[in-house]
């Protein structure tokens, strides 16, 4: 065995480096080898070390820079004779301390279930609140129902709302949305007992196992947040947001069957099937507390609100909110951006934006644009803007614009006559067929200049549509004729560096002013799925300028 | 009314966290991969609890759970959706015969830390990005402004300079020193 050689290809092997010649040599080595393996073994122990190290300085600066307190694992004191299990749960209480976990998440589900055995041996006493009323808005409970006031700690027992949403904090920290009209039982400090209605639950990692009952299915939670209903008909449906839930049916308990984020199942008389989640349905505590800073008139706390949902929503790729002004950077706030898909800036103007307040870039000189990079295929996309145009100038001028020219490269743009117009690159670059196009009628005429507008077109793939929206409402659609997929790649917001010039764009002739945008853009999104038509006016509504 | 979690499974569950770190550093071992390792520890947690019933106390866990883990590592193995493993399955079958329980870390990770202070500025930072970030050399270069070569020569002088100066603290402290 050549010692020195294997230590550099193990080397490359974690480093994540090794060519495919490096991988076939390598893996004959080991097969060859038992001292060969018992090396690479002894390798992976210290970097299994280095990570255990990297992941726990990671998880500390998160839950640091998060202004999370990280609950140390310690086991209540008992309250009967602790069992055997009970004197190992401690043990591995003080492991925890000594030899730190991974992965902050990972010692913090450790924690739990140290925590959740503790708590199965010492119950709760009778008589005990199980949760608290946390929030209470436009709530009308039934007559004969228990009507707690904001603030009151509840016992085991019933709630029948009749209209309006209260927010209950359960006692081991589960927050359940409820939204009448629904009919609830609070049972334990960890779970409830859906009857009718409608709740989304929000489970800390220190709740794990929380429970929702109902007639058709329990579902148990793996941390998490889910939303659930009971239909008038007796159906149940179970949609999970984030995380994982266990489902079991009334009809075959014990078949735990898991249902991962953005799922959602459909259960009926012990029949299962898979439908489509539906986030927006849910009523959840952000958007609760958005509706309660709109009742009080804070517009830019309520966008703010509206703006983390779509930074969180599961598809949104790059989501610019143009908050905290840099000359260098506009950050994407998109909590599953891709790495390295923070546009840098290239000259242009902060200004304000919507509202006093709220800051926006303003494109002025033709050379000020935004560069991102954002590679990837979409089978649909959805584009948003919040504009506010001060000239169209040009023929095209430029909200997004692709400039590899690849096959499925999008532009996006307001047409100099005023329209909303989205391109896709689908033949050979320089072909006069090359763009499939579609435009909206105008809809930028002299008295929408220097006013904000929502800006938005979105392309469903399975049917080819293009559908363009101004202020929430459709504006236009129609089918395109492309096959495969978009790209984005890289992008310019607010220019194209393809350039007039560029005889792989579109004919233009010598007379085509520049591609820049003039104006301002205050938010800018781009999601990897269709947005429905109540969705994209969801989001007007809760950006509109001026008030809602 | 309290949770019901029968025995079996609470002691399943807190055998599974006391072995949390030593099934990371297997998985590592076979996978080279910090995100894949973190999607088979859940999906392993998760058929560990629903198989709770069939591990026999007083046999050996860290055996049960492995075992548990490469039949995850090799069905993930077929995802269509997912980079292809590095190692054939028959050699991830060979080296999991032979592979360690990691408990040898538990000394060595009381004085990483200390040791890690040794490493220049630039050093600890390339060690930042490939063990906290969880990035490979060539991500790392264009951070530093170095070529992914440097990056490459940089870490695994980093990590020797540390793995010297760990194994000469547990030798002194061994001599009683």
């Amino acid at each position: 065995m050549n010692e020195a050689r294997l230590a550099v290809l193990v080397e490359r092997y974690f480093d994540r480096e090794l060519t495919v010649e490096d991988q076939t040599e390598l893996q004959a080595l080991l097969r060859e080898s038992a001292p060969a393996r018992a090396f690479f073994w002894e390798a992976a122990e210290w970097q299994a070390l280095y990570r255990q190290w990297g992941e726990q300085e990671w998880g500390r600066l998160e839950a640091e820079s998060a202004g999370r307190i990280v609950p140390m694992p310690i086991a209540p004191r008992p309250m009967v004779r602790p069992r055997p299990q009970v004197r190992a749960a401690k043990v591995s209480a003080h492991k925890v301390v000594r030899f730190p976990f991974a992965k902050w998440t990972a010692a913090l589900a450790a924690v739990a279930a140290v925590v959740a055995i503790a708590f199965t041996i010492w119950p709760q006493l009778p008589g005990a609140s199980v949760a608290t009323l946390a929030q209470v808005s436009g709530a009308v409970w039934s007559e004969g129902s228990a009507a707690p006031a904001p603030g009151a700690r509840l016992k085991p027992g019933r709630l029948r709302l009749e209209r309006g949403t209260v927010v209950l904090a359960f006692g081991r920290g589960a927050r359940v949305v409820l939204e009448g009209p629904a009919e609830f039982e609070l049972r334990s400090d960890n779970a409830g007992f859906l009857h009718s209605g409608k709740l989304r639950a929000r489970v800390p990692v220190r709740a794990h196992g929380f429970k929702i009952e109902t007639a058709q299915f329990t579902a148990v939670d793996l941390g998490t947040e889910f939303g659930c209903e009971l239909a008038p008909d007796g159906a149940g449906e179970l949609h999970v947001f984030a995380g994982k839930v266990e489902l079991n049916t009334a009809e075959a308990p014990g078949a735990a069957m898991p249902v991962r984020e953005d799922q959602a199942m459909r259960i009926e008389g012990g029949s299962v099937r898979a439908i489509a989640a539906r986030p927006d349905a849910f009523v959840s505590e952000d958007e609760l507390a958005r509706r309660e800073l709109v009742k009080k008139g804070d517009v830019l706390g309520a966008w703010r609100m509206a703006s983390r949902q779509l930074s969180d929503h599961p598809a949104t790729l790059l989501h610019l909110d143009f908050e905290g002004i840099s000359a260098t950077v506009v950050p994407n706030r998109a909590s599953r951006a891709p790495a390295h898909s923070d546009p840098g800036v290239v000259g242009g103007k902060w200004v304000e934006g919507r509202w006093p307040g709220k800051s926006a870039l303003e494109f002025q000189d033709t050379n000020d644009r935004l560069r991102v990079a954002l590679p990837g295929r979409f089978e649909s996309l959805t584009l948003l803007a919040w504009v506010r145009a001060e000239s169209l100038h040009a023929k095209h001028n430029a909200l997004l614009m692709g400039h590899t020219f690849q096959l499925g490269e999008v532009h996006w743009y307001l047409y100099g006559d005023g329209s909303l117009g989205l391109g896709v690159l689908r033949d050979a670059p320089g072909q006069q067929s090359g763009w499939q196009t579609f435009h909206s009628p105008p809809i930028i005429g002299a008295q929408e200049m220097g006013a904000w507008n929502l800006l938005a077109s979105v392309f469903d793939g399975p049917s080819a549509t293009v559908t363009h929206y101004f202020n929430g409402q459709p504006v236009g659609s129609r089918k395109l004729s492309l096959h495969g997929p978009l790209r984005l790649d890289a992008a310019e917001i607010g220019n194209w560096a393809g350039g007039p010039d560029d005889p792989r764009g579109a004919p233009r002739k010598p007379s085509d002013a520049s591609p820049a945008f003039h104006g301002r853009i205050d938010e800018l999104a781009i999601l990897t799925t269709a947005l429905g038509d109540e969705q994209i006016q969801r989001l007007y509504q809760q950006g509109k300028p001026g008030g809602h | 009314m309290p949770e019901p979690i029968d025995p079996q499974t609470a002691l399943v569950q807190q055998l599974f966290v006391q072995h949390i770190v030593p099934l990371r550093g297997f998985l590592l071992g076979l996978t080279a991969d910090f995100h894949r390792v973190d999607d088979l520890v859940q999906e392993t947690f998760l058929t560990v609890l629903q198989k709770a019933a069939d591990f026999q106390p007083g046999t050996n866990f860290r055996g049960w759970v492995f075992a548990i883990a490469r039949f995850k590592l090799l069905a993930s193995f077929r995802d269509a959706g997912r980079e292809p493993l590095i190692f054939d399955p028959d050699l991830i079958e060979t080296l999991s015969e032979t592979a360690p329980d990691f408990s040898g870390n538990e000394q060595r990770f009381r004085y990483l830390p200390g040791c890690l202070e040794k490493l220049a500025p630039q050093a600890r930072r390339a060690m930042t990005l490939a063990y906290q970030h969880g990035h490979p050399p060539r991500e790392i270069a264009p951070h530093m402004g170095w070529t992914a070569n440097a990056v490459k020569v940089a870490l695994s002088r980093a990590r020797n300079v540390i793995r010297a100066c760990i194994e000469h603290r547990l030798a002194a402290e061994a001599a009683g020193s």
